[in-house]
């Protein structure tokens, strides 16, 4: 009887420490940024923080109608459109091949992780002098007779953008696809290859199936990564970008810095609605495919 | 689980119909902007162009509070005159306390330059003036501001006015019976109202009066000069006589330094002009800001000087400078006959105070104490300290004004009969302006940025305008 105590206790603990430990944590989160973000929803109703007059959904209403809200919700589900599933299928790629290096592969993982950890100032600053008017690329299309546009304010930026998105986030997705293919047990390529599967049909049924966790995971994070590229861009373009690469976080940033706080919270509770939105569709469609997984 | 599902089915369908009651108004983009743009002007109060307005006769009276309590002023630096002010204050009503909250206490540091100490200052990081307007903008939005506030830092007051952040000291204003037209100069504070009549800033200085003052030596060597009675001028008409004056002067090293300082200072001008502050749009009048670029390129020719010239060792003259800070010194080199100045008179017919060298304050609405906030701004331009030896600028009283200028002319050697004239100079310049437009730092940023891209040669006239509405525009609507 002392032991099935015991073990209840050990079952109790086991369940209460994860939750305690996680408390503090959520409860620092809770204070410093939950509480505070659904307290600033009450700007989102206003008309302006001085007054406080309130004004229903007028906020949300006036931001669908404000050409730079607009402008940058559009270019960003276009950097995204690209920028992620190009990401993902290089990413995946590169872990395929490094894969195959064995030991090796993981050397040059812990390489392509640099990028990330480079600040971003530093990679700027190379970048800029790649893609400049007067740069290196340029320079050496020029060499052959050619006349390089305007990579940094034309239609190029946003390829541009999406390049160094790329460069940037390329090791980190790798290493977790790197990862995912380790999971993947060896015997499934064996009995593939036993029932006479192709090259392109064991990567097809075994390799991509059994990555479909990994794929979500990478996926988020590349969802949550894709924001950061404001940093890159706003250090690149300034406080006036041009066109095609006016991202939403621009709309955010200077609106808190012109103190129309109401739009601000406005903008960032459709932000927040959407992301959540994402992530949880993502989530969902995850859950069902892990389950046909496990059967 | 099914619960779970369920209730996760609930929230995504009250997270689609948020978005979707949000969604629905993007295709009514004209509406907005029509009940915007029927919004009668006396609704629309900002803070750009002010005209003369009728005063009409305060319907409630205005009963001086018991002059005990407690207010705060926010000023960006220490000022040796406004403390004296208010020890003077204080010793008048002893149960009053003012507190003055001054973002920068500190002294400037004179930067090095190749080894030398150059002319210029600059503030420590955490220190600077946008530094003390990110912290003013936090406590004025946040309700924490003090209950006086110096306006003159390049706040964006048209925005303030539109969130009702600055009290209409109007009423005020109108029932101090000391404050007329013999004893102050009533059309400062007229320049100061805006459209409607409201005032949201009580000057105190009103000395930053813009003058083209004409090189008297260049005047002679060229006999080309302005008209005799001459006493406004513009902007056009300073140019072309600086022109006729640099292309018929016989010394080599004439320089039309401010001409394109001129030009510069119209582009920005008419860049913060053209932005309705209620709609956000901004309407440039194109042709003229061509016309700008224009002149401002042609005015390169005007900018050559001998082979082997140093323009920051080697003298030279210019037709006309701008002068920002008239008062005394621009008097008496006019009355020296070193210059000819004139008042300058904009292309809108106004002649304007600059917004260099300003000093207003104005009653925050958040303030408890509006009544006692008022006395002690209507004792800041009272006589008593206006005529205070350490006041900044000449104020808008007329005495404190001649003693502000008769005190320096006097000190400087001057005989009293000689500084009644600059007096009666200064005054004359004074007397003549009609408006004021306070100006938004980040708007004047933003122009005089875009206008530097144009001077590097980045830009072409046309790039440079399509560039400016736009940077413009992102600012009003984000």
């Amino acid at each position: 009887m002392p032991n099935v105590s015991r073990k209840r206790h050990h079952r109790q603990y086991a369940k209460a420490f994860p939750v305690f430990a996680l408390s503090i944590s959520l409860f620092g989160f809770s204070i410093f940024y939950l509480i505070p973000f659904a307290i600033s929803l009450v700007y989102a109703f206003v008309e302006n923080p001085v007054q406080m007059n309130f004004v229903g959904f007028r906020n949300f209403i006036e931001l669908f109608q404000n050409k730079f809200f607009i402008l940058g919700f559009k270019n960003t589900f276009i950097f995204m459109a690209f920028a992620i599933p190009l990401s993902m299928i290089s990413s995946l790629l590169l872990a395929l091949a490094l894969k195959r290096l064995g030991r090796m592969g993981n050397l040059f993982s812990v390489i392509f992780l640099i990028p990330l950890v480079l600040p971003s100032a530093t990679t700027v600053q190379f970048w800029m002098g790649i893609f400049a008017d007067k740069g290196v690329l340029n320079g050496f299309l020029h060499r052959f007779g050619l006349e390089g546009p305007s990579w940094l304010a034309g239609s190029y930026t946003m390829g541009v953008m999406i390049f160094i998105y790329i460069w940037k986030n390329l090791g980190y997705n790798t290493v977790l696809f790197l990862a995912g293919l380790h999971t993947i047990p060896e015997v499934y390529y064996s009995c593939a290859s036993i029932f006479g599967a192709s090259r392109w049909q064991r990567f097809s049924h075994v390799t991509l199936v059994y990555l479909t966790p990994t794929f979500f995971l990478v996926f988020i994070m590349s969802f949550v990564n894709s924001f950061k590229i404001f940093r890159e861009v706003y250090l690149m373009q300034g406080e006036f970008p041009h066109e095609s690469v006016y991202l939403l976080q621009y709309f955010v940033n200077n609106t808190l810095l012109s103190l129309n706080y109401h739009r601000l919270v406005s903008a960032v509770y459709v932000l927040t609605l959407v992301i959540v939105l994402v992530v949880v569709i993502a989530f969902k469609f995850e859950d069902r495919f892990s389950e046909n997984l496990s059967d | 689980m099914s619960q779970c599902l369920k209730g996760n089915k609930i929230m995504l369908i009250f997270v689609l119909l948020i978005l979707l009651i949000s969604m629905s108004a993007c295709n009514s983009l004209s509406i907005e902007s029509e009940d915007v743009a029927e919004i009668p002007e006396q609704e629309t109060e900002t803070a750009d162009t002010q005209k003369d307005m009728d005063i009409s006769e305060p319907e409630e009276i205005y009963v001086q509070p018991e002059m005990s309590g407690e207010i705060s002023v926010n000023v960006y630096e220490y000022s040796e005159w406004l403390e004296t002010a208010v020890l003077m204050f204080v010793e008048k009503y002893p149960d009053m306390k003012v507190n003055i909250h001054s973002f920068y206490n500190g002294t400037d540091v004179l930067v090095t330059e190749g080894g030398g100490v150059s002319s210029m200052s600059s503030r420590p990081a955490g220190q600077t003036r946008e530094d003390y307007i990110a912290q003013l903008n936090t406590q004025l939005l946040s309700g924490k501001a003090d209950d006086i506030v110096i306006t003159s830092t390049g706040l964006p007051l048209g925005r303030y006015v539109k969130m009702g952040i600055f009290a209409d000291i109007s009423f005020y204003l109108e029932s101090a019976e000391e404050i007329n037209e013999m004893d102050y100069f009533m059309n400062i504070f007229d320049a100061y109202r805006t459209k409607s009549g409201a005032l949201y800033q009580l000057p105190i200085s009103a000395t930053a009066i813009p003058l083209v003052c004409f090189d008297k030596e260049l005047m002679d060597n060229t006999g080309i000069g302005p008209a005799e009675d001459a006493v406004l001028i513009t902007w056009r008409e300073a140019l072309d006589i600086g022109k006729e004056m640099y292309d018929a002067s016989t010394l080599m090293n004439t320089f039309m330094e401010d001409a394109r300082a001129i030009v510069g200072n119209l582009f920005t001008k008419a860049a913060v002009a053209s932005i309705d502050y209620d709609t956000g749009k901004v309407e440039i009048d194109q042709e003229r800001m061509l016309q700008l670029l224009s002149v401002f390129e042609e005015l390169e020719d005007y900018q050559t000087l001998p082979e082997g010239f140093d323009l920051f060792q080697d003298k030279y003259n210019k037709p006309y400078g701008i002068n920002y800070q008239p008062d005394t010194e621009a008097a008496m080199h006019a009355l020296n006959g070193y210059e000819v100045p004139l008042q300058w008179k904009y292309d809108d017919g106004e002649v304007y105070l600059s917004p260099y060298y300003a000093l207003d304050f104005g009653i925050t609405n958040q303030s408890k104490n509006k009544e006692l906030a008022w006395e002690f701004l209507r004792y800041l331009i009272s006589e008593e300290v206006q005529t205070l030896p350490s006041c900044p600028h000449a104020g808008v009283s007329k005495k404190g004004l001649q003693a502000r200028v008769e005190g320096r002319v006097i000190t400087g050697g001057g005989s009293a009969e000689y500084a009644q004239k600059v007096v009666a100079m200064v005054d004359g310049w004074v007397s003549q302006i009609t408006a004021y437009r306070a100006e938004d730092t980040d708007l004047i940023q933003i122009s005089e940025g875009t206008l530097e891209e144009f001077i590097d040669g980045s830009l072409t006239t046309e790039e440079t305008i399509d560039k400016l509405i736009n940077r413009l525009e992102q600012y009003m609507n984000e």
